[in-house]
């Protein structure tokens, strides 16, 4: 099978007829779980759960614990999990079809990329960072090997694996960022929302934190050309894939293997500082940690924006707060009700920015809507 | 020229990454339920894949002459292809009825 990736990324992930129905399948599956079901299940539990359980005790149940107990032992969720479950395994199976096909190849355009640099960007790997918990114990979205096994030298085997889930992943959970979704929509997403928090900002060092396979990061350097542009994760087989196709899409873009909380960067080396969907991949002693390193990074009139799940309690039906719970247990997302339940405004001045300018709010793109946080520093 | 991907990975002590999550975790009250329900969905990802490689053969050879059932009945495989055919048969079988004996192994 003729295997041609585009000039422009020869690092793609590049299914072929039969792998793409597959992929494609499983997307449509995901989909109808999402949605059908889901459905399905919200209604049975408002009209037939919930009221069963109001008149035997005479009250609903108090929190997502309780109301998980009543749940569970459903058919309608007992499918929706057993459907859930087995379509992430899909998931996984059939695009490292893809990856077992084309892996040598694309670690061999990494290294070539690598070598020539002729993008200007470069790639910093460091042999004394730790991986932290829970990237270090817990497979993420049960992606096999999690986002730091390595099985060759210069791996990039994990990276290519999740961008290869990325946009059916998105499309299944009804979070694309528009309907032309571009590979950096969310990151230009992201700029739009800076520019609107902050106008005067005109960035001149820009920092994303968690890039993994830092696709969202080149809408910062193609919508600030001039600008430092640092891309940060401590994946090491992410960095080196998102450094990569950074150097095949003419990107210049530094790539770190770092710690978000213990960068080394000099004070005031950013003015402004961002991440999308990380902060639900650490924990609350993390999150508190990465405020404080921000606010150290940043630059007076410099922007700290960060982007996340909005699946807080107050704004979804309790029988969301159920399934995602079970995400937690089951799908590996060990933290997503964990940081949902956090006092994020808190946590902001705790870590020194001011009342007045720590927000924590909603931004919504197309049909998704996205938890936006951060702050200023005068 | 890479080395096999395998001999690298013997050769060297590399990342093993977190624990493996389990793979066969079931949620329905009978677990052969549970695996005959994700049986029959996998075999539907694979007839909807193959349905579009039907579909594009067809696209394909719509414009061409000649007699595409006859030369499909005539048509031989050297044995690197029916190895490969095998193989494939095997495995989707293996992934169908797998989970089902192994469930019945750890419950005895």
């Amino acid at each position: 099978m003729e295997d041609t990736p585009h000039p422009a990324n020869r690092l793609a992930f590049t299914p072929n007829h039969d792998e793409a129905a597959r992929q494609g399948f499983v997307g449509s599956l995901k989909k109808f779980i999402n949605f059908n079901v889901e459905d399905a299940l919200r209604h049975r539990f408002e009209k037939a759960i919930l009221p069963d359980y109001v008149s035997e005790h005479g009250a609903p149940p108090a929190n997502r614990k309780q109301a998980s107990a009543i749940v569970t032992s459903d058919p309608m969720f007992q499918l929706w999990a057993t459907l859930t479950y087995h379509s992430q395994n899909l998931m996984w199976d059939t695009v490292q079809q893809t990856t077992d096909r084309i892996i040598d190849d694309r670690v061999d355009a990494f290294r070539e990329l690598r070598d020539t640099a002729t993008s200007g960007g470069s790639l910093h790997l460091s042999d004394e960072l730790v991986v932290r918990a829970p990237v270090k114990t817990t497979e993420i979205h049960r992606q096999p090997g999690g986002y730091w096994r390595e099985q060759r030298r210069d791996d990039i085997e994990q990276g290519l694996n999740y961008s290869g889930t990325v946009e059916l992943y998105r499309g299944a959970k009804g979070m694309s960022a528009g309907a032309q979704n571009e590979m950096d929509s969310l990151g230009r997403f992201v700029a739009e929302v800076a520019r609107r928090r902050a106008p005067d900002l005109k960035p001149t060092a820009i920092l994303d934190l968690g890039c993994g396979t830092g696709e969202q990061t080149h809408a910062y350097k193609r919508l600030y050309p001039d600008a430092r542009v640092v891309a940060l994760d401590c994946a090491r087989p992410l960095v080196r894939y998102g450094h990569g196709v950074a150097e095949s899409a003419g990107l210049a873009i530094e790539f770190h293997e770092k710690d978000a909380a213990e960068t080394g960067f000099p004070d005031e080396s950013f003015d402004f500082i961002t991440s999308i969907i990380m902060f639900h991949e650490t924990t609350a002693a993390q999150v508190a940690r990465i405020f404080k390193e921000c606010h150290r990074l940043l630059r007076p009139g410099g922007l700290m924006l960060h982007l996340d799940v909005p699946y807080h309690a107050h704004r979804i039906p309790l029988i969301k707060q159920v399934t995602n719970d079970w995400q937690v247990r089951y799908n590996g997302e060990p933290f997503w009700t964990g940081f949902v339940d956090l006092d994020i405004l808190g946590e902001l001045q705790a870590a020194g920015f001011s009342a007045e300018t720590a927000f924590a709010d909603y931004e919504s793109a197309g049909p998704a809507t996205y938890f936006f946080f951060g702050g200023r520093k005068p | 020229m890479t080395p096999p991907s395998a001999t690298a990975a013997s050769e060297q002590e590399f990342p093993a990454g977190p624990p493996p999550a389990p793979r066969d975790v079931t949620f329905l009250q009978d677990p052969i339920v549970d695996h005959l329900l994700r049986a029959v969905v996998t075999l539907t990802m694979e007839l909807s894949a193959t349905r579009e490689r039907l579909h594009s053969l067809e696209l394909v050879l719509g414009g061409q002459e000649g007699n595409v059932s006859r030369d499909i009945e005539s048509l031989s495989f050297t044995p690197e292809q029916d190895a490969l055919r095998r193989a494939e048969r095997e495995r989707l079988v293996e992934q169908i009825l797998a989970p089902l004996v192994n469930t019945l192994s750890n419950a005895a």
